[in-house]
């Protein structure tokens, strides 16, 4: 039976190739937003059915749960896309519980929020250029989780790569903006490096990228029997260099320290991408990459304990700079560094399968939670300061009622779905192979407790406490690369207005607080269904843990042993809960009682308290990254790397061999007179050249 | 394996078709007065017949072996085949390319798809060819039909001189390749006792084996036999017609001259030197210096052009040269062992099958897009013409770009996945000085394919330039020129999708 697989990945290139001609298409800009404000999510949502399909009927049936099928519909999985010199990669889709269950949440989450972003763009002129990249982002982030190979999965690597740096400069004329681009493009590029080195080093060692072929022949496969290519026994170190490079690469995607600078500049982008590049899917690609490895990791240790720690350490950090921020996206990209850091620190104990869990409940209710955030922004006309806000439950009570969801659901309340993913992560912390399960245990309920209190810190900030606006003269922040005067008098972008169902019309001049149109508010209905129910009904039926099995080493398979958790799981739930609830009371508490500020202490003390500014300050990261990287390389690369080397040795050389050979050039043109008895003694002299460098050669060899 | 008669003509089913085609052409435009006054059957009969014989050569390429069909007069193996799905492929395109274009010209005539096929098939001919007799006699079919073809403008001055000059020229080489092979069948009386000379390349290729002493006579052979062929490869000094015949020539003829002849010429350069390798050591020299001097004379001489046919006309040169550095690699004469050798021999043989179809296509399309950007009554001819091409046909320049960019050898194209394959060959030919000079005429290339885009996209339309007006043509080229760029691209990304038209290439022809 052929696969129908194909489909999930060639769906939304078909979307990205049908907005990306959008212009050509449609002349009409209303005509063209309305088409692709079908297409765009329609293809992903189609791509999320065959999904569904291929799932039931393709890989649940199949021994081991693992099928490699052709990318392109026809050929098979083995027709080599490139085969140089022995060095061969596939064109296959490897299909098993793992990638299925990214490209569901791909689809599934990422269909969601292309919907709710059909209505937060609306207005944008540019609403096709921007779907043109979304759709390019699912394909680029289906290929990564679908392909069987490293290769492949580079290929997506780098391409959610470019669209992330698209998308965060969407609207680059404002300087900010395209900065934070740049950064997090360069940033990544540090991971990058790490990843292709990985990738090479898997060659030498493996002959071969793919993770499973015919008979064991799979770089996994291998890794499982502890053999290489040759047969010999795998060498520990090898093998943790392999690990350490690869866990470089997802540090900078995941945004772990150090390289986690990139993300919190990131939310610069509109609100959709945050939620579904910088939130839900391509962030939790570093543990995606190290689960498809977990057969690596096991019998490295020294590389699991290493990201371990860095989970730990980015989880503390993350949260306890959440603590401090007042932009409301700010707030969340904290908090998803923080829960990245979580994820991380499960796969360094050795069980993937809890920190695939946190992604799989983390883009649920991040993805609730940004969005939630963009309706809020939404209706404050772009204001994202919450010092500017307060007192939106009563103005938009629906919008309240998602981001309480999400908030207890991040928080970890009990039998919300956070509760679980992050229990069971807390519970393997305990029961660390590296007998530090104490610490990683104190560490995580520490983080889960800052956690519970800056989401309730924001929700009072936000939507509890007095306003502190004016109510019908907000300021419209909207973002735009066209100028109000131009957009307004844009005559069809204006034209499109009355059009929507949006009801938005006084956009441009002093706002009043409304709730979103119904594009927006139904995903985020969908998301609060999601966030309290995944959790409970995957979670403790161990349904998750089953389904996920085939694709995830066991840690024993390693020279590592599973250790028993500190506390019984049910303590552990109790514990966990009373974290969670604490944090979110005192925060109640703290800011309940100052109403009409929102300000736990005055702006002026808050100067003067130097953890604040430490915290505020991000750790002081950007201050050392500044310096180090900005001011002191920049003056190096500056007087040295630019003014010698380039300038003076490979200008000079450049310039000099360019020379020369125009001069030679425009000698020897000479010999071209157009005469055809020049030619002729041309081929004469050829001849003669010719027969006597022969000649001389049969005389020097029979001599 | 020796096919009896009749299987020797389904053999060479793929080039029958091609010369069947163009004998139905000839006849039916002569004849008939409603096939003459539709202007659209000659081209479509054509391109058809080239389908159907691209189409059999695909699933002759299967049966491997060496077939040797007539006694041994041709070889039809895989490579053959091969060689015949790129000449194929090209005069398709170069028919697509054509027919508005004439017509706009009043060029329009029967007789150019005739030739046009009869080319095509002393192409096929040269390629599967494994007697230096008919060898001999491809090339003259492959040659007098692009004699009249370059002269084809019979009203412009241009037109005729380079008919003329090709003529002339192509006569007087064509001497040197017949003394030469007079020359091999007498040498070769020698080699072994008792036998009586030989000019098939088979049995050349078993003597030399046996015996690898060939005698002054034999060399001196071999020396005027490269002539003949490097005159149709254009191999530096025997080139100084390309340009002035490229540039005379209408853009048609030049782009299917450039490509066919080439395409042509280098299957039979390497069927030749592939029998000789056995006495490689006293001939690889001579191929190494011809290389160099071809890839360094072609890109230089470039560099001063400001007309873009004769850019062109110096970029196949280089390119020549290129397809001259793989054949120096199948003697893998640096290779340390015999596996490795026989590595770098399929490695070569591979990398010049590949090389041959991307050079096809990339010069076919970039002489397209002239084609394409041409307005009545005047040639696309100077950079000038080019001038802010990409604001005043944007869907052109673009194109145009691809095919500077893979002629250029810059990824993702397949101009790129070639050198690289050529690149690769030559080191596992343990010919590491020849890779690096390789590398560095390709940095020379890279100046004038950059200008060329340099022209089109960041300078302004210049108003003397050709007048913008009614395009003189349409719907063929446009086809062929989508078709070509696509291929460009594709084959630059997933150069595994050729692997099996590269390995079925290979895997004869072994020493």
């Amino acid at each position: 039976m052929p696969s129908y697989a194909w489909l999930i990945v060639w769906l939304p290139l078909l979307g990205f190739l049908h907005n990306a001609f959008a212009g050509y298409l449609y002349k009409d800009l209303a005509a063209r937003k309305k088409a692709v404000s079908y297409i765009a999510p329609g293809v992903v949502l189609a791509a999320f059915v065959v999904t569904l399909a291929v799932l039931k009927n393709e890989v649940l049936t199949a021994a081991d749960h693992r099928v490699i099928v052709p990318l392109i519909p026809g050929l098979s999985p083995e027709t080599p896309w490139i085969n140089i010199a022995g060095f061969k990669a596939n064109f296959g889709l490897l299909l098993d519980p793992l990638s299925m269950l990214m490209a569901m949440v791909v689809t599934g989450i990422g269909g969601l929020i292309h919907i709710y972003a059909t209505g937060y763009m609306a207005e944008d002129r540019e609403q096709p250029r921007f779907f043109t990249y979304f759709n390019l982002f699912i394909f680029m982030m289906l290929l990564l989780v679908l392909g069987s190979n490293f290769l492949m999965m580079f290929v997506g690597w780098e391409g959610v790569g470019s669209c992330s740096y698209l998308l965060i400069s969407f609207w680059y004329t404002d300087e900010n903006n395209a900065k934070a681009g740049n950064k997090a493009f360069i940033v990544n590029r540090v991971g990058d490096l790490g990843f292709a080195l990985g990738m090479m080093a898997i060659w030498s060692v493996f002959g071969t990228l793919s993770y499973f072929g015919e008979k064991g022949t799979g770089v996994m496969q291998m890794a499982a029997r502890h053999v290489d290519l040759l047969g010999n026994p795998l060498n520990i170190g090898v093998v943790t260099l392999i690990c350490s490079l690869l866990f470089v690469g997802a540090m900078g995607k995941s945004a772990q320290i150090p390289l986690w600078v990139w993300l919190p500049d990131a939310m610069a982008g509109p609100t959709p991408v945050s939620a579904l590049i910088h939130a839900a899917t391509m962030v939790t690609a570093g543990v995606v990459m190290l689960t498809r490895c977990s057969w690596l990791f096991v019998q490295a240790p020294g590389a699991l304990q290493l990201v371990g720690w860095i989970g730990l350490a980015t989880a503390f950090v993350g949260a306890t700079i959440g603590l401090v921020q007042s932009d409301i996206k700010r707030v969340l990209a904290f908090s998803t560094v923080s829960q990245l850091g979580y994820m991380f620190l499960a796969c360094g104990v050795g069980n993937f399968t809890a920190g695939m869990f946190h992604v799989l409940t983390h883009a649920c209710f991040k993805a609730l939670l940004f969005l939630g955030s963009g309706a809020v922004i939404h209706s404050m006309h772009g204001e994202q300061d919450m010092r500017k806000m307060g007192g939106l439950k009563k103005l938009i009570p629906r919008t309240w009622f998602v981001m309480f969801i999400g908030t207890y659901a991040i928080a970890g309340f009990p039998f919300l779905s956070g509760f679980f993913s992050k229990d069971e992560i807390l519970g393997s912390a305990s029961a660390s192979p590296w007998g530090n399960g104490v610490l990683l245990y104190g560490v995580g309920l520490l983080t889960a407790f800052m956690t519970a209190f800056y989401m309730n810190r924001l929700m009072h900030k936000t939507f509890y406490t007095d306003a502190r606006f004016v109510d019908g003269e907000l300021h419209a922040h909207h973002h735009s690369n066209f100028d109000e005067h131009e957009d307004a008098h844009g005559a069809d972008a204006h034209a499109h207005e009355g059009a929507n169902d949006h009801g938005h019309g006084d956009a441009h001049g002093g706002g009043t607080v409304h709730e979103s149109p119904p594009s927006m508010m139904i995903p985020l209905y969908v998301l609060a269904v999601l966030s309290v129910l995944v959790g409970i009904v995957l979670g403790p039926t161990k349904i998750f843990e089953h389904f996920l099995e085939p694709s995830v080493a066991r840690l024993d398979l390693g020279p590592l042993a599973e250790v028993t958790p500190l506390v019984p799981e049910i303590v552990g739930w109790v514990i966990s809960g009373a974290i969670a609830i604490g944090g979110l009371t005192l925060a109640a508490m703290l800011y309940g009682s100052r109403k009409q500020t929102g300000e736990l202490t005055t702006e002026a003390s808050k100067v003067k308290n130097p953890l604040y500014a430490f915290l505020a300050n991000k750790w002081c990261f950007d201050l050392v990254y500044n310096k180090v990287f900005i001011t002191i390389g920049g003056k190096f690369a500056d007087r040295v790397l630019w003014k010698y080397v380039d300038v003076r040795l490979i200008d000079g050389a450049v310039n000099g061999v360019a020379n020369a050979v125009g001069k030679i050039s425009g000698t020897i043109r000479k010999v071209q007179t157009g005469y055809v008895r020049n030619y002729a003694l041309g081929i004469l002299f050829g001849v003669v050249a010719l027969l006597v460098g022969l000649l001389a050669q049969w005389t020097t060899l029979n001599r | 394996m020796i096919l009896s008669n009749g299987a020797s003509l389904a053999a060479i089913a793929p080039i029958l078709a091609v010369m069947i085609t163009g004998m139905i052409v000839l006849l039916g435009d002569s004849c008939l007065k409603l096939w003459r006054q539709a202007k659209w059957v000659s081209p479509t009969i054509s391109v058809l017949g080239l389908v159907v014989s691209a189409a059999l050569a695909c699933s002759l390429i299967g049966t491997s072996g060496q077939q040797l069909a007539f006694s041994g007069a041709l070889t039809a193996d895989a490579f053959s085949q091969a060689c015949n799905i790129i000449l194929a492929v090209i005069a398709a395109l170069a028919v697509m390319g054509s027919a508005t274009y004439l017509e706009n010209r009043g060029l329009q005539h029967g007789e150019y798809y005739v030739l046009v096929l009869f080319s095509t098939s002393g192409a096929m001919l040269m390629a599967a060819a494994s007697e230096l007799i008919v060898l001999f006699v491809a090339v003259e079919i492959l040659s007098v039909a692009l004699y009249v073809l370059a002269g084809y403008a019979r009203t412009e001055r241009k037109s005729e001189e380079a008919a003329l000059k090709y003529f002339l020229l192509g006569a007087f080489a064509g001497g040197f390749l017949l003394y030469g092979i007079a020359l091999i069948y007498g040498g070769s009386s020698s080699i072994v006792p008792g036998q009586v000379g030989t000019t098939n390349l088979r049995a050349l290729g078993i003597y030399l084996h046996q015996m690898p002493a060939p005698n002054q006579m034999f060399i001196a052979g071999t020396a005027l036999l490269m002539v003949g062929l490097a005159f149709k490869a254009a191999l530096v000094p025997f080139h100084m017609w390309t340009p002035d015949v490229y540039e005379g020539a209408p853009t048609s003829v030049t782009a299917f001259m450039a490509a066919a002849a080439k395409v042509g010429a280098f299957a039979a350069i390497l069927r030749v030197f592939n029998a000789f390798i056995p006495i490689s050591e006293y001939w690889l020299i001579i191929v190494q210096v011809l290389a160099v001097a071809t890839m360094f004379g072609g890109n230089i001489l470039a560099v001063v052009q400001d007309n873009v046919k004769r850019i062109l006309a110096y970029s196949s040169i280089a390119h020549a040269g290129y397809l001259m550095v793989g054949i120096s690699a199948l003697t893998g004469s640096g290779a340390a062992t015999d596996a490795l050798k026989a590595e770098a021999h399929s490695a070569a043989m591979g990398g010049i099958t590949f090389y041959l179809l991307a050079y096809g296509i990339m010069t076919m399309g970039a002489f397209g897009v002239l084609i394409w950007i041409s307005r009545r009554g005047r040639d696309v001819q100077t950079l000038n013409d080019l001038k802010g091409l990409v604001k005043t046909d944007p869907v052109a320049a673009y194109t145009m770009l691809i095919f500077m960019l893979s002629l250029g050898g810059i990824p993702p194209t397949m101009g790129f996945m070639g050198k690289w394959f050529l690149f690769y060959a030559t080191l596992q030919a343990g010919q590491l000085w020849l890779a690096v000079t390789l590398a560095l005429a390709s940095i020379i290339s890279i100046y004038y394919y950059l200008r060329v885009v340099w022209v089109m996209c960041f300078t302004e339309p210049d108003e003397n330039a050709v007048a913008p007006g009614r395009a003189v043509a349409s719907g063929g080229v446009v086809v062929s020129l989508i078709a070509s760029a696509a291929a460009t691209l594709l084959f630059g990304v997933a150069p595994g999708l050729l692997h099996s038209l590269m390995d079925a290439a290979s895997t004869v022809l072994r020493p």
